[in-house]
């Protein structure tokens, strides 16, 4: 069992896909695994914090070449594995299958493209379809996305999240609370959590988000929480930096993102930030695969060059 | 209290999504099959068995340039399918519908109709002359509209068919997409229609049509005061009728000289003009370094974009030539401009989570207008002919410089306000 999950790894991480029959037994390990972990998955330190992959497949292998192959370095990977990127499918079966392999030595958690409605417009959908010629294993992803756990905690000291906070949610344990086995609702605290971004202009706690869903969340809202979970750090994903990473509010909230080059298209490097055993952070930058453009200017038809209004 | 704030919040659209993917009805999936990009397989050009070898480079960048059109046609389509624009003749112009990423969507979205309101605006806006006793309270006037390079665009039927024309519409184009365009409109009853014309004619081997109200003319705007005016002319074109022009995308793509050669021409020679221009700026960051490498591996190269790269080298495009008043904004102080119910509107289509994605995308393409009125005295065209009286007169009274500048100005006063870009 074992070396035929090894197999179909190293096959992934040549960015080719595995089988539907595959797609289907890996999803039903991963979903093993995946239910027992908690809302707020429980993380040690040393661990490596990764945002947003988006099918970048090139790049999540760039970001290993980076940060340290999985499982000699722990992993967080805060959402958005799909969508947007041409490789959706190999990115999110790779990260899968190496959870499956190696279940302590990489956490997933879920980001608002883990979800049925999103993919469908963001291209995880199509991508399924193009590769495997029908929605099945689009269907079998989903329905793992939803045993994705909704965050995590590092040593107890750093929350990381996929969005942010959100105004029904005051403390840590009320996470725990939410029953996560389902779509991402269109509001409520899943939906926030998944969804929320940081506001550095906000003088009052929450404002509306322009995503028309969550909310944009102040200064005076993300320390109070902090203090009183006893935490020092937001660590979350979801918006694109152009540096990389952005640390705001007086660093008690880090965003960091780690696709290069969003959709071949917006010239941006991206970040991973490495946490050590003493929770000292560090990151580190990297630019985009050249890989890209030389995969999208030998298959145009299939990956498309980015759009622009001509 | 947060709580409170998700009444009348732009909420996705759940249940009302459209459909995608092979499930689609009518409307095929984004990735389904390949796209009429390519530049150089659609155009069985006339020209093409004359090519010779020095002409070859410039043709075939030529040929990327129209193809450009075939890109922004279909991304049109795209937003009509979903609802942002309402426009049934775009559709005529595609063979092969795709739909875009919400992002280019609201895009083409906000492009089209911005254009479409400083157009309707130039359009509505009547000259007040209560200085003047003999000529009521609004007047009339007549107005022209010169698109260059136009491509498949289709806003003379839009508004004609909600009843709003002028005197002269003018298209022009590269003879292959001119000839493709006069296709579509003479075997389509629905432009024919609109047109109205029983003595629509077609000319020069169906590159050309030419009716009452309504000119598509073919020609390279490189050579604007050679070829194009000459065409212009012989159509009617009068200097002294307040004109629109408008360039979405067009000047960019040709060398400065020759766009600049265009600016100077009118701006030396038309009574009353206002100049519209949608382009590419800010080549230099990270984001629009990237934009001309994407785009060059496409083979499309913007040889305008370093002449004219911010906000305020557009403006200076034309102040620098003495034009009365110019100004330029992003399309992310355009997004700003949107009133909230139409917000809401485009914001119940589609799924929106490209936010920081869309905001680099629209630093990086503005809206420039300038305008520019003779002063009294100033030389009156040659060409003017007796039955533009009307504006001739107006023209020579004093007052009426300035009111011709509030007629031009006030077309694009909606958005003026966002002169200022955001920081």
């Amino acid at each position: 069992m074992g070396s035929d999950l090894d197999r179909q790894i190293d096959t992934l991480l040549q960015c080719k896909i595995i089988t539907e029959a595959e797609v289907k037994e890996l999803c039903l390990k991963a979903r093993e695994i995946l239910v027992e972990e908690s809302n707020v998955q429980r993380v040690d330190a040393p661990v490596t914090v990764c945002g947003d992959i988006h099918g970048q497949f090139w790049d999540l292998k760039k970001l290993f070449e980076v940060g340290g192959e999985c499982p000699k370095t722990n992993y967080l990977f805060m959402g958005d594995f799909v969508d947007r990127g041409h490789h959706s499918v190999e990115t999110f079966l790779l990260l899968l299958a190496l959870k499956v392999r190696y279940p302590d030595r990489i956490t997933l958690i879920r980001g608002n493209h883990e979800s049925r409605q999103i993919t469908k417009v963001y291209g995880f959908y199509d991508e399924c379809f193009q590769k495997f010629g029908s929605a099945n294993v689009w269907r079998y992803c989903c329905e793992i996305f939803d045993y994705l756990s909704l965050s995590a905690i590092i040593d107890d000291r750093i929350f990381c999240v996929h969005g942010g906070l959100s105004p029904s949610i005051n403390t840590i344990d009320q996470i725990r609370t939410i029953d996560r086995m389902q779509e991402v609702p269109h509001s409520g605290a899943m939906c926030d959590l998944l969804w929320s971004d940081p506001d550095p202009d906000s003088c009052t706690g929450w404002g509306l988000s322009p995503r028309g869903a969550g909310f944009l969340f102040g200064e005076t809202v993300a320390k109070p929480f902090l203090h009183n979970n006893g935490l020092e750090l937001i660590a979350r994903a979801h918006q694109l930096v152009m540096e990389g990473y952005k640390l705001m509010f007086d660093e008690t909230v880090v965003t960091v993102w780690s696709a290069p080059n969003y959709c071949y298209r917006c010239g941006n490097v991206a970040a991973i930030l490495e946490i050590d055993a003493n929770l000292g952070k560090s990151y580190t930058i990297f630019r985009d695969s050249e890989r890209n453009s030389m995969a999208s200017r030998s298959t145009p038809q299939r990956e498309g060059p980015p759009d622009y209004f001509l | 209290m947060a709580n409170a704030g998700n009444q009348g919040r732009p909420f996705w659209p759940g249940a009302r999504l459209p459909p995608v993917g092979r499930e689609a009805g009518g409307f095929p999936s984004a990735s389904g099959g390949p796209l009429p990009r390519s530049p150089f397989a659609s155009h069985d050009s006339p020209m093409g068995r004359n090519r010779n070898m020095m002409q070859e480079p410039r043709m075939a960048r030529d040929d990327v340039i129209k193809g450009t059109d075939d890109d922004a046609i279909i991304s049109k389509l795209s937003a009509v399918n979903l609802a942002y624009l309402d426009d049934p003749f775009v559709k005529y112009f595609v063979k092969r519908p795709s739909r875009r990423p919400p992002l280019i969507n609201r895009g083409s979205y906000l492009r089209t109709r911005t254009l479409d309101l400083i157009t309707e605006q130039f359009i509505k806006n009547e000259i007040k002359s209560a200085s003047s006793p003999t000529i009521p309270s609004t007047t009339p006037i007549r107005k022209q509209i010169v698109s260059l390079g136009c491509g498949s665009d289709t806003r003379y039927f839009k508004l004609k068919a909600k009843g709003l024309s002028v005197h002269k519409y003018f298209e022009i184009d590269f003879q292959e997409s001119s000839a493709k365009k006069a296709a579509t409109i003479k075997k389509n009853k629905a432009f024919t229609d609109v047109i109205g014309d029983p003595d629509l004619k077609v000319g020069l081997g169906g590159t050309e049509l030419y009716s009452k109200d309504y000119c598509l003319l073919s020609g390279d705007l490189r050579e604007f005061e050679d070829t194009i005016l000459p065409k212009l002319k012989a159509q009617g074109f009068d200097t002294s009728l307040p004109t629109l022009f408008l360039s979405e995308c067009v000047l960019i793509y040709i060398e400065p000289k020759d766009s600049d050669a265009i600016v100077d021409w009118v701006g030396a020679n038309m009574t009353a003009s206002l100049f519209v221009v949608y382009e590419q700026i800010n080549p230099t960051d990270a984001f629009g370094a990237m934009m001309l490498r994407n785009l060059k591996a496409r083979n499309i190269e913007l040889p305008g974009i370093h002449a004219y790269p911010s906000l305020k080298s557009q403006e200076e495009r034309f102040m620098s030539r003495g034009w009365t008043l110019a100004q330029a904004v992003d399309m992310n102080a355009l997004h700003d401009t949107l009133p909230e119910t139409e917000l809401k509107r485009i914001s119940s289509l589609e799924i929106f989570d490209e936010v920081e994605e869309w905001q680099l995308l629209a630093s990086h393409y503005c809206v420039a207008w300038a305008c520019h009125v003779h002063g009294s005295g100033s030389k009156a065209d040659g060409a003017a002919s007796a039955s533009s009286a009307s504006a001739t007169t107006l023209i020579e009274d004093g007052p009426n410089h300035q009111t011709l500048v509030t007629l031009l100005s006030e077309s694009v006063s909606g958005i003026s306000k966002f002169s200022t870009p955001r920081t």
